[in-house]
């Protein structure tokens, strides 16, 4: 399985006021296969601008992003991507939701179906294969397109926010989830996150992104599971008081004004 | 008949303040036919009360009956009848519905389908734009005479005239739907590694069916103006054309009853697409089936609904 490599990538927008917007400016960085990364920053500072470039869903003013020895010029299905939003087709059963991404790279109709019986049954959903998006909550919404992005077998998994609108305990159900699908699988994940806590329980390492630049780059050496004991060692307090720092809280309360920079992907 | 009671009194249930805005109309209008001064022209009520209307003038739409057989012939001498003013509502009925039928479905099916030819390619978008836009301005009912000129002022003529005014509201419907379906479907399908013509089939087509509902109802509502409208201003048969003679013979009661009918059938219209176009989108969220009918057409179509269904 490929590394991930970003190569003085800048990235600018034309926001809708005019002005210019530098999401990322002259970012490189290296991944190995099989790291689980969690991006960590404030709103409007470029963690989804780089999801989305290594996702081929934005093309970079300059720099190359290579998986491997692969230039990425478009979006595929080696990087597949669970996002904040509520992607689920409302007009597929989830049974045809899971194996969506299967048909598009032409896997026939009973081995497709095979692969996603099994993805399906995975995130506790075979009650539910014939139901309509519609007839299920916000987080079973949430494991039906993580079932559609496991089902492609892809090598990199990009999730932006993917927990973002879900409750603390499903949550905490679906972090427990990944990590263990994870451990099995030996992928590279990208996670995008503004949650410290989250970004604790999950990541062999940290980015800090702050202005369009990766200012901080953080090993992660707790053991896991990562339950509250574990988050609550001297390492893992020094941890969160360096991020905390990072997004510019410090003794408990933010610093300075706020300024959130101009949301540049909408 | 006792199935669609049943359902009337349901509905009547759900949307009472419906019904009663339709009784104090009825009521008002009955009210009013007994207070205005009456016509200077004999048998051409300026109000015409419901009695007159659902006796005499209904009567006198037998005098659109010319077929030798069923009924008499008013218009050879024969006499007025019930029974030929049924013959005659469903002769002309049956040419107006032939048209619209036809007009609609050829208009709906060909404007989806070159909304959809057209949003594929973003250049094609914008060079269309403008003179849809232009077209979707135009009032189609100016144009009659026109397209009479063009196509002939026959079943063939208008029924194209029909197609092409529901064309133009649909391919602008298609077009904004299209560009409407949220951006995140798009790119999750790209990210799971759909090509561009599969996303657009499985994902863009099936994302904007349900903002076609507005642009549906729309051109079926329309659909209705420009056949009687057509059918008024030249054509021999439909019941544009017989409004066209109670007008000549400042007929009000016949206007009224041929006014009645063409809403009825407006309203049954409404309801049975709105039916239709629930069924092609039983995977979306709901609001409330009923609601969409009741917001449409109000209580009436609503119970025509019910009708349509059992019947």
């Amino acid at each position: 399985m490929p590394n991930v490599t970003f190569e003085s990538i800048s990235c600018d927008f034309r926001h809708r006021s005019g002005h210019l917007v530098h999401a990322l400016r002259d970012v490189s960085l290296e991944v190995p296969e099989g790291q689980m990364v969690c991006v960590v920053g404030r709103s409007g500072h470029g963690k989804t601008t780089l999801l989305r470039v290594l996702a081929g869903l934005q093309s970079p003013s300059a720099g190359q992003v290579m998986v491997g020895d692969r230039r990425v010029s478009k979006p595929g299905s080696d990087r597949a991507m669970v996002f904040q939003q509520d992607t689920v087709f409302p007009w597929m059963h989830v049974q045809d939701n899971v194996e969506f991404g299967l048909a598009a790279n032409g896997v026939g109709r009973a081995e497709r179906r095979k692969i996603a019986d099994r993805w399906i049954k995975a995130v506790g959903l075979e009650e539910f294969a014939d139901s309509w998006p519609r007839e299920l909550s916000g987080g079973m919404r949430k494991r039906v397109a993580l079932a559609a992005v496991l089902a492609v077998d892809a090598d990199v998994w990009l999730m932006d926010e993917p927990f973002g609108s879900l409750d603390y305990f499903t949550r905490r159900t679906l972090h427990d989830f990944l990590l263990e699908l994870w451990s099995t699988t030996n992928k590279t994940v990208f996670f995008v996150t503004h949650d410290i806590e989250e970004a604790l329980i999950l990541a062999d390492r940290v980015l800090l992104v702050h202005e369009g630049r990766i200012v901080d780059d953080l090993h992660v050496p707790l053991t896991r599971p990562r339950d509250e004991d574990v988050r609550a060692t001297p390492e893992a307090v020094e941890l969160t008081k360096r991020i905390l720092r990072h997004l510019g809280v410090e003794g408990g309360r933010p610093a300075g004004p706020i300024n959130d920079r101009a949301e540049a992907v909408s | 008949m006792r199935r669609i009671g049943r359902a009337l009194v349901r509905s009547v249930r759900r949307h009472p303040a419906a019904y009663i805005t339709w009784i104090v109309i009825l009521v008002g209008w009955e009210v009013a036919s007994h207070i205005v001064p009456e016509s200077a022209r004999e048998g051409a009520p300026i109000v015409p009360s419901w009695e007159f209307v659902w006796t005499d003038s209904f009567k006198a739409i037998s005098g659109n009956w010319t077929q030798d057989w069923g009924a008499p012939t008013p218009v050879s001498g024969g006499e007025e009848t019930y029974r030929g003013a049924f013959l005659a509502l469903g002769y002309h009925s049956l040419a107006t519905l032939v048209r619209l039928i036809l007009g609609l479905a050829i208009g709906v099916i060909a404007g989806v389908g070159t909304g959809l030819a057209i949003s594929y390619w973003a250049v094609a978008r914008r060079m269309a734009w403008p003179p849809l836009n232009f077209l979707r301005m135009l009032p189609l009912l100016a144009a009659i005479p026109l397209f009479q000129f063009w196509l002939g002022a026959n079943t063939r003529g208008t029924t194209t005239f029909i197609a092409f005014g529901v064309w133009v509201v649909l391919v602008v419907g298609t077009i904004n739907a299209v560009r409407n379906v949220p951006d995140r479907y798009i790119e999750s399908a790209r990210t799971l590694g759909a090509t561009r013509p599969r996303t657009y089939m499985r994902v863009v087509v099936p994302g904007s069916i349900p903002e076609l509902r507005t642009s549906l109802l729309l051109a079926a509502g329309l659909s209705w103006s420009l056949t009687v409208g057509a059918e008024y201003i030249g054509l021999r048969d439909g019941l544009g054309s017989i409004m066209a003679v109670a007008e000549y013979f400042t007929n009000t009661g016949r206007m009224i009853v041929i006014a009645v009918v063409v809403g009825v059938y407006a309203l049954l219209t409404f309801a049975i697409l709105d039916r239709l176009f629930n069924r092609l989108v039983s995977w979306m969220p709901r609001v409330e089936a009923d609601e969409g009918i009741a917001q449409v057409a109000g209580a009436g179509a609503a119970a025509a609904g019910q009708a349509a269904r059992l019947g």
